[in-house]
């Protein structure tokens, strides 16, 4: 167990920042309640805002760590989203067409009722990650450790939209 | 990568355990990091109209928040609970939490300096009932039952850049 520790992150009267970024730690499970209101018309709605927080961290990122190809930027963002509190992510390939990560130990199965709905914000966040690289991308999850036990991680594609 | 880029003075008692789960202390209280924003736009999905779902889901994180901090800290008094858990909800992100004027089994009020909503430019109310709902969460933890207002609304004052909260014990939580 290791004390949180990111580059970019300052703490001051109660004020978490990460990249001049006010954050806050929160528990998962508010995304499993507001599900539990909307149902399945939670999906849209999730990926919407995981797109926006997902774009605006990789912005701040790049701006600030300057990674210098696609596959630089690819690690990063897979460092510090790992640094996020969501699981561990691991890129298993990148190209310039296509991307694909692996989530270990997605924070969904630590919840009482582990739930799919995080799953569809992380899908939105890569989303905000892969458009910001690629400027049209398809993110698909294309495995996943709750629907399927024998699994222990969830799969995400993300391929490049020719424009 | 993240070797290469370093790091900086890590978050008091906020660990990253090997699953890449940011845990407080050594408890299973799982967090992600999220914007306020992030939070107001969760809530506003939900409909401006309906504080009470906001407010509910801020007792969750109350509740949760308490838990930890009693079987953690062992606190031997009510204040001391709350005290405790406002460093918690502090280290958190939630800004500078005081308790004031606490009278047991009557009330208080908690001043919030820093609060989340503090550069957001919509939806601060769905922040400040987080909040309520946190601070009442607290007290369902303890067995109170309470009423809540913000009194001081810094999104609302100009001039002023804390909120203030004031609970009222109104009961014990009957089962």
């Amino acid at each position: 167990m290791k004390s949180l520790k990111l580059k970019g992150l300052e703490y001051t009267n109660g004020v978490i920042r990460l990249f001049d970024e006010r954050v806050v730690l929160f528990p998962p499970s508010i995304i499993g309640l507001l599900s539990s209101i909307y149902g399945e018309g939670a999906e849209p709605l999730l990926v919407f805002l995981g797109k926006k927080l997902g774009r605006t961290m990789i912005e701040k990122w790049d701006f600030e760590l300057k990674p210098k190809n696609i596959k630089e930027i690819t690690e990063l963002f897979s460092d510090l989203f790992s640094t996020t509190g969501w699981g561990q992510m691991v890129v298993r390939d990148v190209t310039d067409d296509q991307i694909i990560f692996q989530l270990m130990h997605n924070v969904s199965k630590t919840l009482e009722i582990p739930s799919k709905f995080i799953d569809f914000f992380i899908t939105g966040y890569i989303t905000g990650f892969a458009e910001y690289i690629y400027y049209k991308a398809k993110v698909q999850e294309t495995l996943c450790m709750i629907d399927d036990e024998n699994l222990d991680f969830c799969q995400w594609v993300v391929n490049r939209i020719p424009t | 990568m993240l070797k290469k880029i370093g790091v900086q003075k890590g978050l008091k008692n906020i660990s990253i355990d090997a699953d890449s789960h940011i845990i407080y202390k050594k408890t299973n209280f799982s967090l992600v990091v999220l914007r306020p924003t992030d939070l107001a736009q969760m809530g506003d999905l939900i409909g401006q109209g309906n504080k009470d779902i906001i407010t509910w889901i801020g007792k969750t994180v109350g509740r949760n928040v308490a838990e930890v901090v009693y079987k953690d800290e062992s606190p031997k008094t009510n204040a001391e609970l709350l005290e405790k858990s406002f460093r918690t909800l502090e280290m958190l992100g939630f800004g500078i939490l005081s308790l004031q004027n606490y009278q047991d089994d009557i009330g208080f009020q908690v001043r919030v300096e820093n609060p989340l909503y503090e550069h957001l430019e919509e939806n601060q109310e769905i922040i400040s009932n987080i909040y309520l709902g946190i601070f009442l969460g607290i007290l369902e933890y303890i067995g109170r039952k309470a009423n809540g207002i913000e009194t001081e609304v810094a999104w609302k004052t100009q001039g002023i850049t804390h909120s203030t909260f004031e609970l009222k014990i109104e009961g014990v939580v009957t089962q």
